[in-house]
């Protein structure tokens, strides 16, 4: 199994001029936490996820999360939110994002993902964006493809 | 890639009674539950002919994330506009002692105008990869009249056919642009510019107009069972033998999806009057949305009788 067997094959994406508040109202709509930017001929240029938005809100913060003594300063946090909301989603995305072929092997994207820690990725066909998938995806494919058929059921999603 | 736009897609629920009469109540024998909607419909039968295609328009709701899945179950891929709301649901009832259904629709979500452009923006950004364009049914409040005539404005300029199955001013608006091919489902259209969709005449009458202004192919449904079509080698009726019709519901979309099939693999006019006629059969015919396999559609090929009229 490839990660095109199982992925979203959903084109749900962000501009690269998109505002990061149109992209906080689009991830909140379409309910995820990243979604892949592409320019006008259809090209995945980067990846945008909540992360990289609470990067840009809370520069200076986001170090200190785990820290128990952090309080946040709301106030400045408002701030930032208003100052950099109108700010292009190309300014904070990851550009040098994972991104998968669909022929990918499902072994080979959760080695991937795991080791850098990603949830969502792109999936492409030369270059172009075919779909999307993410850990809870890639993780049943990996369920289905390595346990016998009635040892374990686990629905795929999507079929090519 | 084929882009089906459907602007209020819905929930189909069909439910099978023994009888069914206003005023009382009844427990239902069977429910079946299918995304609906135009290009959704035409979706699901592409892939069920082995075509790939984009289904598109706008989602809403619990009904919007059920329409989702499914396709996704189906290997659809989507670029739907997620909005506040909720999608219909759309509500058949099949009375069998009579073999009659009874239809309840609703009017679908408010579309506001930042979802209307962020539609067109994903439209226009897909449209270098695009072959064809399908887009119907019935407009959701917030959607303008004027909808499919823009959208056959950007795919006509790009070259790329597109296909159209609406009605009311919609329709009109539509045809304006001179769309590839449109079809009149009677059920919906008992009139288009002031001419009565009564007789076959009129039927000819006006799909002759709209073929002088540029339209390549209109395509009218004629009672239950049969098509005109004005194509460039003239009108033909074509009609198609049904046994045991199920439902008629997805039937239109069947001829649009067999007659995509049959432009993306170059067949004749009669051919491809013949593969979509056949779609059809196959369609009604199921119990499931949409149709068997292609094999199926094959194997009626011969149900199907074409007269140049």
């Amino acid at each position: 199994m490839v990660v095109g067997d199982i992925m979203d094959r959903d084109l749900t994406s962000l501009a690269e001029e998109t505002s990061l508040l149109e992209a906080i109202s689009l991830m909140a709509l379409h309910d995820t936490s990243g979604l892949p930017v592409v320019n006008t001929a259809g090209q995945v240029v980067g990846f945008l996820s909540e992360k990289d938005i609470l990067r840009a809100v809370i520069p200076g913060y986001l170090g200190y999360m785990d820290e128990n003594f952090t309080m946040p300063d709301v106030a400045k946090i408002k701030g930032m939110v208003k100052r950099v909301g109108r700010d292009p989603a190309c300014d904070y995305m990851t550009k040098k994002c994972i991104a998968f072929d669909e022929e990918e092997t499902i072994s080979n994207a959760m080695m991937q993902m795991f080791r850098k820690n990603i949830r969502r990725a792109p999936v492409m066909r030369e270059g172009m964006l075919v779909g999307i998938v993410d850990r809870e995806e890639i993780l049943r494919g990996f369920v289905h493809d390595n346990f016998a058929e009635g040892e374990v059921e686990i629905p795929i999603m999507s079929a090519k | 890639m084929i882009v089906t736009i459907t602007p209020n897609p819905a929930m189909d629920e069909s439910y099978t009674t023994d009888e069914f009469r206003p005023g009382r109540w009844y427990r239902a024998r069977s429910v079946v539950r299918s995304p609906g909607g135009r290009g959704v419909n035409v979706s699901i039968i592409l892939k069920q002919l082995g075509y790939n295609s984009v289904s598109t328009g706008f989602l809403a709701g619990h009904t919007g994330r059920y329409i989702r899945d499914e396709l996704l179950f189906r290997g659809i891929t989507t670029n739907f506009v997620n909005i506040k709301g909720e999608n219909r649901t759309n509500t058949f009832i099949r009375d069998d002692s009579g073999g009659i259904e009874t239809a309840v629709t609703e009017e679908g979500p408010t579309v506001s105008s930042d979802a209307r452009e962020r539609f067109f923006w994903n439209l226009e950004r897909i449209m270098p990869r695009v072959a064809a364009v399908h887009m119907g049914g019935a407009l959701p409040p917030g959607v303008p009249d004027t909808f499919y005539r823009d959208v056959v404005d950007i795919v006509k300029r790009k070259n790329v056919p597109v296909y159209v199955d609406a009605s009311g001013a919609a329709l009109d608006l539509a045809i304006e642009a001179l769309p590839t091919v449109v079809k009149i489902d009677q059920r919906f259209v008992s009139s288009i510019r002031n001419v009565t969709l009564s007789t076959l005449d009129h039927i000819m009458e006006i799909a002759k107009r709209i073929f002088d202004e540029g339209v390549d192919w209109i395509i009218a449904s004629y009672f239950n069972k049969s098509n005109v079509f004005c194509t460039t080698k003239g009108f033909y009726l074509a009609e198609a033998k049904l046994e045991t019709p199920v439902t008629y519901r997805a039937a239109s979309d069947a001829l649009i999806a067999g007659m995509i099939v049959a432009r993306e693999e170059r067949m004749g006019i009669e051919d491809t009057m013949r593969f979509g006629m056949s779609c059809v059969i196959q369609t009604v015919s199921c119990p499931q949305k949409g149709l068997p396999s292609r094999a199926a559609v094959e194997s009626t090929l011969g149900d199907v009788t074409i007269q140049k009229i």
